[in-house]
């Protein structure tokens, strides 16, 4: 391990402008053909007048958009008193239960051997940059805790005002994808402790990021959807849908809409009717021609399966999921289907498992499977030559390696798909979109910046590689990643390297696929084919 | 029996046994009492039937109405893989591997040899004497002989690697603290001067008396000085490992079969868990929280 210069632990309460300043040489290189020296943007340093008010001190990045770096002494020491009643309340039985275990034991057991750095997309991508090691931001808040809470002897550290604000925007840069978990010999979490550091700030301190609380679970409770989108938007969106259908295939389909007593009650995250309506309208599409009992619902909450909590605040997840939970049984469903959404497939199937007792117990699943049942079981009269372009297959973190659904989706292209190629890794060894743990929502200030250069690099360097033999841009590529988020995240890098104007790179969920290759459409489903052929 | 050094070291080797297994079973319930967590498994989980390429359960339609099938076997092959082998350093980092692999199973070896000798007192109290040409005899003759020898060795070679590679590379040496030393350096020193002692006692015969000693509650034998120092340094090592990282055996139990792997689906048999847990007071005093309500009424959007 030769390296230049080392930020330690202790750097961390230096009280100068920025800890550390990327450059765009530093980076992971990019494979061809972003390989040469001007293709890709230049980094930007943040605004001056954003330094007044938001935090910059750790990279000059800000994922906490809210204008909360203190101006006096007695604000400073007032923020670093609450941070440590709240470390006391995350590291208490009564407050913080739900995570207890697997925290306390990740800060008691980790042996520092770094085995998990070269796992972590973001440490290797930004060039191994110290303070994005997994272990990094989990040995500071490690050492608060020993000194302060625990009183056990070990390194020291100062618990100054620049540790705090650094600590806050490191836990966002962590995408919780978790695969440094699975190196670990100890069974370490480090991304699980980014996220309880976030939940600290969250629940104590009420700092976290706009998109993620104050727009996203707070507007989700009140409104009935993080979008902001209402129940009587829903509906005339419906409709919209219901046209887009008709326009592009030709079938008229009345989608149900708060069916009682259907089979399944299908969620969708609701960003997909505002950005990806032909995601919906896929669904609608194959459940109708499969003869499904099914139903949407236009309760606030009941169309939007989003759960933000999952990111950063345990009250939130269970708010949230209690509501989904209400709904389906509102409407006497079997159960509830998630649509192409990791996070949220991820938060109602597996997280909430344990805090839906009795009544509450309705069955939860991933699409995937269904949809792989449907496909396989021929219901659906399909023609896999229309799909006859390279494909590749994006896994979703919290679906792959965080829910073990891994086949359904690749059975399905295996069928429909010819040109199907894999990344590598794939599966539960996947790399993460950059997008996952809210940064793909995270839209203002620089943040998207960092995420396009930083979290999402190593993934388009694989989006490259898995398409390297077919760059010619008159062949169009596409990527499948059945999950919002990482559709968002993959839509935003794609932009930023301007890879589907240039190299005809293009991206969608797997619906959008299972349509195309229906028989009876004339024209086809995906509307980069079409261009094409005009 | 007289009041010599043999005879000190010959009763505090009940003590400090005694306060070891007291201080495991204590680090041992302190986390098996901790309250349920919420699900937070990873990946792949070896008991699963699809384990191969990391599916779960979650992959067929309508998983809430099929029996779940679990196989014991893949979950007890991974362990093993993992406790002698530390597969998941070995497909990260050779160089590391070699080092903590050495260092583990050169431990692993000593604890076997511990066992040998334990065995060969208890018949040796039986009346049979080792070395003899008695089968039992003969065998745990050769085990003590090649474990104590071998594990020391190596257990040493591995633990000056470990070491050294700690104090060589900046990033290891910025994140070690100094119980994170005293833990290698304390099982150094305590093999290193068996080491020593096994020059006094090539067959382990002064060893093999002690313990018959011990399992008899007669008097020890007289020993080198050096060995009496190595015996004390295990007694010291013996109260010491409970309070110290050491115990990260009991750790990774708990963090693989008790999160990382637990992805058994609640069907009402965690229920009475829970609904306690639910009834605690939250004490957040975020803006959104109730603080001082219950997480049940938190979570009702109370």
């Amino acid at each position: 391990m030769s390296r230049k210069e080392v930020v330690k632990i202790n750097d961390i309460s230096k009280p100068v402008k920025r800890l550390v300043q990327l450059k765009l040489e530093d980076l992971m290189p990019l494979p061809p053909p972003y390989d040469k020296s001007g293709s890709e943007p230049p980094l930007t340093t943040p605004k001056p007048e954003w330094e007044e008010t938001y935090v910059t001190e750790l990279d000059g990045y800000i994922a906490i958009d809210l204008p909360w770096k203190p101006k006096t002494k007695e604000e400073e020491e007032r923020l670093i008193q609450k941070f440590l009643e709240g470390l006391k309340k995350l590291t208490s039985r009564e407050s913080n239960w739900t995570f207890l275990q697997p925290l306390l034991l990740s800060l008691e057991y980790c042996a520092k051997c770094q085995n998990c750095a070269e796992a972590c997309p973001i440490y290797i991508a930004s060039g191994r940059k110290d303070i994005y090691r997994p272990t990094y931001r989990a040995e500071v808040l490690r050492r608060i805790y020993n000194k302060y809470i625990a009183k056990k002897p070990g390194g020291d550290i100062e618990l100054n005002i620049f540790t705090l604000m650094r600590l806050a925007e490191l836990a966002y840069r962590c995408t919780l994808c978790r695969r440094c978990v699975q190196v670990c010999p100890l069974g370490i979490d480090n991304g699980l402790i980014a996220r309880e550091i976030r939940k600290l700030f969250s629940q104590e301190l009420g700092i976290a990021p706009k998109n993620l609380h104050e727009k996203g679970t707070v507007q989700h409770l009140k409104v009935g959807s993080s979008t902001g989108m209402t129940p009587k938007a829903l509906l005339k969106m419906v409709k919209y849908i219901e046209d887009f259908i008709y326009e592009k295939t030709g079938k008229r389909i009345k989608i149900p809409v708060d069916q009682k007593g259907a089979d399944i009650l299908l969620i969708h995250n609701a960003g997909e009717f505002l950005s990806w309506p032909e995601n919906v309208a896929a669904f609608a599409i194959i459940f109708e021609e499969a003869g499904l009992s099914w139903t949407l619902s236009s309760e606030p909450l009941g169309y939007d399966v989003v759960n933000y909590g999952a990111w950063y605040d345990d009250v939130q997840l269970a708010r949230i999921a209690l509501k989904h939970i209400e709904i389906a049984r509102k409407l006497e469903v079997k159960k509830i289907v998630v649509g192409e959404c990791g996070h949220a497939t991820k938060a109602l199937v597996v997280v909430a498992d344990r805090i839906l007792t009795d009544e509450n117990r309705i069955p939860r699943e991933s699409a995937l499977p269904l949809l792989r049942d449907i496909v396989m079981s021929n219901k659906l009269n399909l023609d896999p030559s229309k799909n006859n372009f390279p494909v590749t297959l994006h896994d979703p973190c919290n679906i792959v390696r965080l829910s073990g659904i891994v086949e359904p989706q690749r059975e399905i292209l295996r069928k429909i798909a010819p040109m199907f190629r894999e990344m590598v890794p794939h599966g539960v060894y996947n790399y993460c979109c950059g997008g996952g743990s809210g940064f793909a929502i995270m839209q203002s200030l620089n943040f998207p910046e960092w995420r396009n250069k930083v979290a999402s690099r190593m993934k388009f360097k694989q989006i490259l590689e898995a398409f390297k033999d077919v760059l010619d841009p008159k062949i169009p590529k596409y990527v499948c990643a059945p999950c919002s988020n990482c559709k968002g995240a993959i839509r935003d890098v794609l932009a930023h390297y301007r890879a589907t104007e240039l190299y005809n790179i293009h991206y969608g969920g797997l619906v959008e696929l299972i349509v195309n290759a229906m028989v009876d459409l004339k024209e086809p489903y995906l509307d980069f084919l079409k261009e094409k052929k005009s | 029996m007289s009041y010599n050094i043999e005879s000190i070291i010959f009763y505090t080797s009940y003590i400090t046994f005694t306060i070891f297994i007291i201080g495991i079973i204590y680090k041992w319930s302190r986390w098996a009492s901790m309250p349920i967590h919420l699900r937070w498994e990873l990946y792949p989980v070896p008991h699963e039937k699809k384990a191969e390429y990391g599916g779960s359960y979650l992959e067929e339609v309508d998983w809430a109405k099929k029996t779940r099938e679990v196989t014991k076997i893949g979950e007890l092959k991974e362990m093993l893989e993992e406790m002698l082998f530390i597969k998941r350093i070995y497909l990260m980092n050779k160089r590391l591997w070699f080092l903590s692999w050495f260092f583990h199973f050169g431990i692993y070896l000593i604890l076997v040899w511990f066992l040998a000798l334990f065995l060969s007192a208890i018949i040796m109290s039986l009346g049979v004497q080792i070395p003899s040409s008695n089968p039992w005899a003969y065998f745990l003759y050769y085990v003590t002989l090649i474990t104590g020898g071998l594990g020391a060795i190596m257990t040493i070679i591995g633990g000056i690697g470990l070491l050294i590679r700690r104090l060589s590379d900046p990033v290891l040496r910025d994140y070690t603290t100094w119980p994170d030393y005293l833990n290698t350096v304390l099982v150094l020193i305590t093999v290193a001067t068996g080491l020593a002692a096994w020059i006094y006692d090539p067959a382990f015969d002064l060893a093999r008396k002690f313990m018959l000693s011990l399992v008899t509650f007669s008097q020890p034998p007289p020993l080198p000085t050096i060995t009496t120092v190595n015996i004390a340094l295990i007694q010291l090592l013996l109260v010491y490992i409970p309070f110290s990282k050491i115990t990260h055996f009991i750790g990774k139990y708990f963090t693989y079969h008790k999160i990382l792997w637990d992805d058994e689906p609640n069907t009402g048999q965690l229920d009475g868990r829970v609904s306690e847990l639910l009834k605690l007071p939250l004490r957040w005093s975020a803006p959104h929280i109730r603080s001082g309500e219950t997480w049940e009424k938190n979570a009702a959007g109370l």
